[in-house]
C-alpha cells in the first residue's frame, strides 16, 4: 500500500477530472463534483488500489451510459447541491429549506420525460440524493395521474388478459375518482 | 418520446413516494405493476414509511339517530392556530359493513388498521384502502367473560387478534387460567395458543376494561393484582412468543380500590398510563421511560381543564393530548398541548356517548387479501351452514353410540351363549 489516501481529497478544488460522455463530449469538473458521483469516485478507489497515478488533471473517465445532456444538467445541480451544503453548514434546517427551494425552481425547467433520463444518468453515475429527488419528483409528477398516462410516460403496455383490468378498476373505481386530464 | 426501462429498484423507488390512492389506482397499469404493488415486502415498506405523516387523526363515535357508528378522518394544518374545522379539513370515513346491531365493538387500532366484532364476529378494516375482512369464527367460547385486543407485531410483520377467554369466575384469586386464541391477519386463521401457562396467578382484568394499548410487538391491559400488593399492574400479553408477562406501576401509587381508573396507551411511542384521579377531576399522565423497567416509570404532567365532562382519550403528534368534551348534542374534540397549555379545538360530532381517536397512518395492508363483500343474507346462510353441521355432528354421534352398543351387545350375547354352554 502507498502513503497515499484512499480517495482524492474532495476539499481542495484544484483538481480537475474530465468526464467523456456516450455522445463523445467532455466536461472538465471540479474533483469534489465528480466524487458525488459513486460511480466515478469508485474508479479511483480501484485506480488508488491498483497504484496507478491518479486524482491529476490528466485523468479521464468514460461514461459509455451516459448522454451529455443529462450530465450537463446533474452536473449543475451537483454545483448546487455542495453549494448549498457549504452555505449552511451548521445548520441542517436552513439547508433543507433552501435545498428544497432550489429543487422546486430547478424542476420548473425540466420537463417530466426528462425525469427518466436524469433518472438513467443518476442511478448509472450512483449520485444517491440526486436519483432520491428525481424518484420523489417522479412520483409527484404522476400521483394524480391517469393510469393511461403512466404507462405513456414509463413506456409500458398493459399484459392483463380481458376483463382482469376492468374487474380491479371495478374493484377500486373511488382510486379513479379526482384523476388529472392527461 | 423512447421506450425507457427503469431498473426495477428505481421503480420500486418511486412508487414508495405514492399515496395508497394512486397505488391503488396504479396496479391497472400492467401485471408486474399489480404483482409489485400487492406483494408483502412492498407492503410492508410503505408501512414503515408512512408513519412520519401524522397530522390526521380518525376519530370514532356513535351518531344520535341512527344509533350507527361513524368515522371521521380529521387534518391538522399546523400553520393555521385558530382551527374552525372547515369541511377540507374533516372527511368523513364510510364502514362498507353494518353491523346486525346498531353498532360494532371496538377491539382496538393499530397502524390505521381497525379492529371490530360483535360476538364471535371480528372485523379487519383497513379505511384507506375501504378493504375489510371478516375472520372465521373463533373456536373458543368463552364461559364466563373474554377480552379481545389488537396489535401489530413488528418482527413478524403481523397483526393479530387476541382473544382471551375466562373459564371460571375471574374472581379475586383469578381462578383458573384463560383460554388464549390468537387469530393471525397473515396465517388467515385462528389458533388456540399455550399463551395461557403464563398466566399469572391472582391477576384479573380491571374492572373499567378500556381498549388495550399496543406498542412494542405486545397489548397491554390494566389489571388487578390480588397478591400481597394488591396494586394495579398492567398485564401484557407478547404478540410475538405469545407469553404473558406483568408490569408492575410505580410502587404505592395504584392501590386497588383506590379512587383512580388507569388506562394504557402510548407516549411518545412508549408504554405511557392515563389515570384518571375522580378526586380532583384531573388526569396524570405516567411514561414508562425504558422499557421494562419498574423504577423508569415517571410522572410527565398533569391535565387540569377548566370545563366539565371531559375526558383524555389518547396522544397524537408525538406529545399533544387528545381530549373530548361532552355537550348538549354531542362531544367536542381538543388537542392539549400540555407545554403551552393550549387547547386547540379540532371540531365537532353528533354523539351520544364517548369517542375513541387514533393517528390515521396509511396503509396497504389487507391489499393482498381476497376480497370479503359478507352481506347480511350471506352472514345468515352461513349461520343455517353451521346449524345444518351442527345437526349431521349429532346424527354422526347417534350413529356413533348405536355401533358402540350394538358391539358391545354382541361381545355380551357371546359372553352370555359361552357361559350357557359351559353350563
Amino acid at each position: 500500500m502507498s502513503n497515499q489516501s484512499e480517495s482524492p481529497n474532495p476539499t481542495s478544488s484544484s483538481n480537475k477530472i474530465t468526464l467523456k460522455t456516450s455522445d463523445n463530449e467532455v466536461f472538465e469538473v471540479e474533483e469534489a463534483v465528480a466524487m458525488k458521483f459513486c460511480t466515478v469516485k469508485q474508479y479511483f478507489d480501484d485506480e488508488n488500489n491498483n497504484n496507478v497515478t491518479s486524482g491529476t488533471s490528466t485523468t479521464l473517465i468514460p461514461l459509455p451510459n451516459v448522454e451529455s445532456h443529462p450530465l450537463a444538467i446533474l452536473i449543475t445541480y451537483c454545483k448546487k447541491h455542495l453549494e448549498i451544503k457549504a452555505n449552511n453548514a451548521d445548520n441542517k434546517k436552513e439547508m433543507e429549506i433552501d435545498m428544497e427551494h432550489y429543487e422546486r425552481e430547478f424542476l420548473k425547467n425540466v420537463m417530466p420525460q426528462e425525469l427518466t433520463e436524469l433518472i438513467l444518468a443518476a442511478n448509472y453515475l450512483n449520485f444517491k440524493e440526486a436519483l432520491d429527488f428525481f424518484c420523489r419528483a417522479v412520483a409527484s409528477a404522476i400521483q394524480n395521474k391517469s393510469v393511461e398516462y403512466v404507462r405513456k410516460f414509463f413506456g409500458l403496455e398493459s399484459d392483463f388478459k380481458p376483463g382482469e383490468e376492468e374487474k380491479l378498476r371495478e374493484e377500486f373505481a373511488w382510486s379513479f375518482e379526482g384523476v388529472d386530464e392527461d | 418520446m423512447d421506450l425507457v426501462y427503469l431498473p426495477y429498484d428505481v421503480l420500486v423507488e418511486i412508487l414508495h413516494g405514492l399515496p395508497v390512492k394512486s397505488l391503488i389506482r396504479f396496479r391497472c397499469v400492467s401485471k408486474s405493476w399489480n404483482s409489485l404493488i400487492t406483494s408483502p415486502a412492498f407492503i410492508n415498506f410503505n408501512l414503515t414509511r408512512s408513519h412520519s405523516d401524522s397530522n390526521k387523526l380518525i376519530v370514532r363515535y356513535v351518531d344520535v339517530t341512527p344509533h350507527v357508528e361513524r368515522y371521521k378522518l380529521i387534518h391538522e394544518d399546523d400553520n393555521d392556530n385558530n382551527v374552525s374545522s372547515s369541511s377540507e379539513q374533516t372527511q368523513d370515513l364510510k364502514l362498507p359493513l353494518r353491523s346486525s346491531r346498531s353498532y360494532f365493538q371496538l377491539v382496538g387500532s393499530a397502524n390505521g388498521l381497525f379492529c371490530l366484532y360483535e360476538g364471535n364476529r371480528f372485523i379487519v378494516w383497513n379505511p384507506c384502502i375501504r378493504k375489510f375482512i371478516t375472520l372465521p369464527n373463533p373456536s373458543v367460547t368463552a364461559e364466563f367473560s373474554c377480552y379481545p385486543a389488537f396489535g401489530f407485531d413488528s418482527r413478524t410483520n403481523d397483526y393479530k387478534v387476541v382473544r382471551i377467554a375466562y373459564r371460571s369466575f375471574t374472581g379475586f384469586e383469578g381462578a383458573k387460567p384463560p383460554l388464549v386464541e390468537v387469530y393471525s391477519v397473515s396465517e388467515g386463521s385462528w389458533r388456540v395458543t399455550s399463551g395461557g401457562d403464563s398466566y399469572p396467578p391472582k391477576i384479573t382484568m380491571s374492572d373499567w376494561p378500556q381498549q388495550a394499548a399496543s406498542l412494542n410487538g405486545a397489548v397491554y391491559f390494566v389489571a388487578n393484582d390480588w397478591g400481597d400488593a394488591r396494586n394495579l399492574i398492567v398485564l401484557s400479553f407478547d404478540l410475538g412468543d405469545e407469553v404473558f408477562r406483568l408490569i408492575s406501576l410505580p410502587n404505592g401509587k395504584f392501590r386497588l380500590h383506590a379512587d383512580a381508573r388507569v388506562f394504557t396507551s402510548e407516549f411518545k411511542g412508549l408504554l405511557s398510563l392515563i389515570c384518571y384521579e375522580s378526586w380532583r377531576y384531573s388526569y396524570c399522565i405516567w411514561v414508562m421511560e425504558e422499557y421494562g423497567i419498574v423504577d423508569s416509570w415517571t410522572k410527565q404532567f398533569n391535565i387540569d381543564l377548566n370545563m366539565e365532562e371531559w375526558k383524555v382519550l389518547g396522544f397524537w403528534k408525538n406529545d399533544h393530548v387528545l381530549v373530548q368534551k361532552i355537550q348538549s348534542g354531542g362531544l367536542m374534540l381538543f388537542s392539549y398541548d400540555h407545554v403551552t397549555l393550549q387547547l386547540k379545538n379540532l371540531g365537532f360530532c353528533k354523539s351520544t356517548g364517548c369517542s375513541y381517536a387514533d393517528k390515521y397512518v396509511e396503509n396497504l395492508v389487507l391489499l393482498d387479501k381476497p376480497n370479503d363483500v359478507v352481506s347480511k343474507e350471506e352472514s345468515e346462510q352461513e349461520e343455517e351452514v353451521k346449524v345444518k353441521r351442527f345437526d349431521s355432528s349429532i346424527q354422526l354421534k347417534i350413529s356413533a353410540f348405536t355401533f358402540l352398543s350394538s358391539i358391545l351387545f354382541l361381545v355380551y350375547a357371546r359372553y352370555f351363549c359361552v357361559a350357557i354352554l359351559k353350563y
